[in-house]
């Protein structure tokens, strides 16, 4: 034994080291999947492995979020260590919405206020004026410096002409649309009514700039006749109206009215008009002259105006383009063209895609100019991991997400109900940015998805109305209307109380086809008590 | 062959380089493509487990399990099999897991510089020493593979400065130079030990089964 040992030390040495090394390194492995199985109950298969679900690892990410908007009043934004990118704020509330309602998609029965409070808070922290909060406001953050408050058309300097200045005004889309959306999917998700005639003010304000000049008269292409929206307020980008016509859809489907008309000329303008030599869409056309600061990201003022802005890198005058406008606009108007988005996607691959290595690779943001310096370039990446998951490209957005998360670390709370990924050697803003996107590329249900309706009966299927949030994790939770069945797969941490509503029996739960108990009554309402462990439930 | 008799064969003979590329009779062919294919499919079922990191700063730590193999084939079947492993193995984890192939499968042929360098020289693989030497060789060799793959993503994939140097080096340092240098010997001990103790063992076991069968 000695000898063999004696002749083997330097193999045991290096075991040794290898054992430890490969210890030491091992934060970073997926998470934890949810428990599936299938279930036989009254004929009728429940298989679980057939429904959408989220993981352990969205559910942390969400929570995570959670604390950075609950901890803090909606007019404080110290939470997410934005200084230096305090321009992006706006944005990273509203996709992080977005990402939000992805998950609440994917657990529809499961609408207590553990999600519609943090939704909401979203909301309220998008909306902080200067009026109501005076220098914390998103408005002065982000627009305070501008003079958006002077503008008019069409001389942008002449008060005699119309009014289009403003942070909640007519050519701010970049705040409206995604305002609007944001209450928009609140409402679809959770159906309270309270945004609902803010939703219609907005919607009606776009479709009098969109079809009138502004003072009532019907005009083709609208008050800047080109049947888009500004922002700045003197350029139109396609990806910003793109998010003001998918919440049209959105509203469209949800009132069963037919404002996408409004949107006719200016989605051909978008698809005609600004795009490139390869027919990808450009990054912004002018449609005024700008007054005052200009923060158009990449784009430079065109010799001539109305025109495409134009690259800065370069003096021959060509358009200025993105992979991060062409990868939102392809993701948000997939629903209202989708075989434009579905042509155009392995074209925009090809002519942005850089190839790192077999298993990772980025988007450059501009393929004109095809560097990597700053936070822009890693735009494109991120908007492009939300189309690919949306195309079924997984291959591409595995490959993305390596670039993008390999080189953070997993940071999980003690608990192990938090976690996020340690940006801090690069950015800290990153965190909330990346958390988001970590939800928003991964779970089951697209942009495409969501601009659908919930069918009026939904709201009066059996639903989770409160429950002892903070220890349990629900993957999935949806009514089944055709088997009349609530399907919950759940894990619970601690004993917890789960309340039902909208059931007009008294319901019984089933796991594994048997039944494990039924839930007791508590006025109008049902409680479901359960011990720790991982269930996949059929309550009837 | 023992050390003595190999040098007393011209290094640049034609008898040397076959035997050293282990092709000197088709029974030596085939098997080398043997060892290069089980190589392969282990590489590809390597790459199949998460590959767990740790970040330290901007330094990513970790081991890639599959990369070893590369030089291990080299160090037990010589420079074609050392190559081979390295072209092929990589070309078809990205073919398969990752569905591409990068800048025209140049990076790959880089692999294969590694797996071809460590099998240029001979190793006793029950000997410590000599497997240090291997752990060394491969190292030394994994960096001239390092240098050849930010050159090639830098001039032939055209990547920036910044992305090499961050997504490409740095971490293929940080991981590579701990794999091939702490897996590379043991694998080459476990697959000598295979060879030498548990496959004889077995084939003798199933011989006596069979003795007693009949």
């Amino acid at each position: 034994m000695l000898k063999q040992l004696k002749d083997n030390k330097f193999v045991i040495g290096v075991l040794i080291v290898t054992i430890i090394f490969s210890g030491i390194t091992f934060n970073n492995l997926p998470g934890a999947q949810p428990f599936k199985r299938v279930q036989t109950f009254n004929g009728i298969t429940y298989d679980f492995n057939e429904y959408p679900s989220l993981n352990d690892e969205q559910i942390a990410l969400f929570n995570y979020l959670r604390r950075l908007i609950t901890t803090e009043p909606e007019n404080s934004f110290a939470n997410w260590n934005a200084e230096g990118f305090t321009g992006f704020l706006h944005y990273l509330f509203a996709f992080t919405d977005y990402a939000f309602s992805s998950i609440f998609e994917t657990t529809p029965g499961y609408r207590t206020d553990y999600y519609s409070e943090t939704a909401y808070q979203l909301i309220e922290k998008m909306n902080t004026t200067i009026a109501e909060f005076g220098n914390d406001s998103i408005e002065h953050i982000e627009w305070g410096r501008t003079n958006y408050d002077e503008y008019y058309w069409p001389n942008a300097t002449d008060p005699s002409g119309l009014y289009t200045g403003g942070f909640r005004g007519p050519a701010n889309i970049m705040w409206t649309a995604h305002y609007t959306l944001m209450e928009t999917l609140y409402e679809r998700s959770f159906n309270t009514s309270v945004f609902v005639d803010e939703i219609n003010s907005f919607v009606n304000d776009w479709n009098n700039s969109l079809t009138t000049d502004g003072y009532g008269n019907a005009t083709v292409g609208g008050i800047w006749g080109v049947g888009l929206i500004p922002c700045e307020p003197y350029i139109v980008f396609s990806q910003c109206n793109s998010i003001a016509i998918y919440c049209t859809e959105l509203y469209d489907n949800m009132f069963g009215t037919s404002y996408m008309n409004m949107w006719d000329y200016g989605l051909d303008f978008i698809n005609t008009v600004m795009h490139e030599e390869y027919g990808l869409f450009i990054d912004g056309y002018f449609i005024q002259e700008p007054i005052g600061f200009s923060g158009s990201m990449g784009s430079g003022f065109p010799s001539t105006i109305p025109g495409p802005a134009v690259n800065r890198f370069f003096d021959d005058g060509r358009a200025a383009e993105s992979s991060y406008s062409n990868a939102w606009t392809l993701t948000f108007l997939e629903y209202t063209q989708p075989e434009k988005t579905a042509a155009d996607y392995p074209l925009f691959l090809e002519k942005y895609g850089a190839d790192v290595t077999g298993d990772q690779m980025y988007m450059y943001n501009s393929f004109n100019h095809p560097t990597f310096e700053s936070i822009m370039d890693m735009l494109g990446t991120l908007y492009t991991c939300v189309l690919a998951k949306q195309r079924g490209d997984f291959n591409t957005l595995q490959r993305l997400r390596n670039f993008l998360y390999g080189s953070y670390n997993k940071v999980w709370s003690e608990n192990r109900r938090e976690m996020y990924y340690d940006t801090s050697s690069l950015f800290t803003f990153l965190q909330p940015v990346l958390a988001a996107l970590g939800i928003w590329s991964t779970t089951p249900i697209t942009v495409r998805d969501l601009a659908d309706a919930r069918p009026a009966a939904f709201w009066e299927y059996p639903f989770i109305s409160q429950a002892d949030d903070d220890k349990i994790w629900v993957y999935y939770a949806e009514y089944d209307a055709i088997n009349s069945a609530f399907l919950l797969n759940i894990k619970v941490d601690q004993t917890a109380n789960i309340i039902f509503s909208n059931f007009d029996h008294t319901p019984q739960s089933y796991d594994g086809g048997s039944l494990t108990t039924y839930l007791v009554p508590s006025g109008p309402d049902y409680i479901l008590t359960l011990q720790p462990g991982s269930y996949n439930l059929v309550i009837v | 062959m023992s050390l003595q008799k190999a040098k007393n064969i011209h290094i640049f003979s034609k008898e040397n380089l076959l035997q050293k590329f282990h092709i000197q009779s088709l029974k030596d062919v085939l098997i080398t493509v043997l060892y290069s294919l089980i190589a392969i499919v282990c590489y590809l079922l390597l790459s199949l487990l998460p590959q767990p990191y740790t970040m330290v700063g901007l330094f990513k730590f970790g081991i890639i399990p599959a990369l070893a193999l590369i030089p291990m084939l080299g160090a037990i079947r010589g420079p074609l099999a050392g190559f081979a492993t390295g072209y092929f193995g990589p070309f078809f984890v990205d073919l398969i897991l990752n569905q591409t192939i990068i800048a025209s499968t140049i990076p790959y042929f880089i692999y294969g510089i590694l797996g071809f360098l460590v099998g240029l020289a001979q190793y006793q693989l029950n000997d410590g020493k000599s497997l240090a030497k291997l752990a060394i060789l491969s190292t030394l060799a994994f960096l001239l593979s390092v240098i050849l793959l930010a050159v090639i993503a830098l001039t032939i994939q055209q990547i920036s400065l910044l992305v090499v140097l961050g997504y490409v080096i740095l971490p293929l340092l940080t991981m590579g130079i701990p794999s091939v240098f702490l897996l590379t010997p043991l694998y080459s001990r476990l697959w000598h030990f295979i060879l030498n103790n548990a496959y004889p063992y077995v084939k003798n076991l199933l011989g006596k089964l069979k003795s007693r069968t009949d």
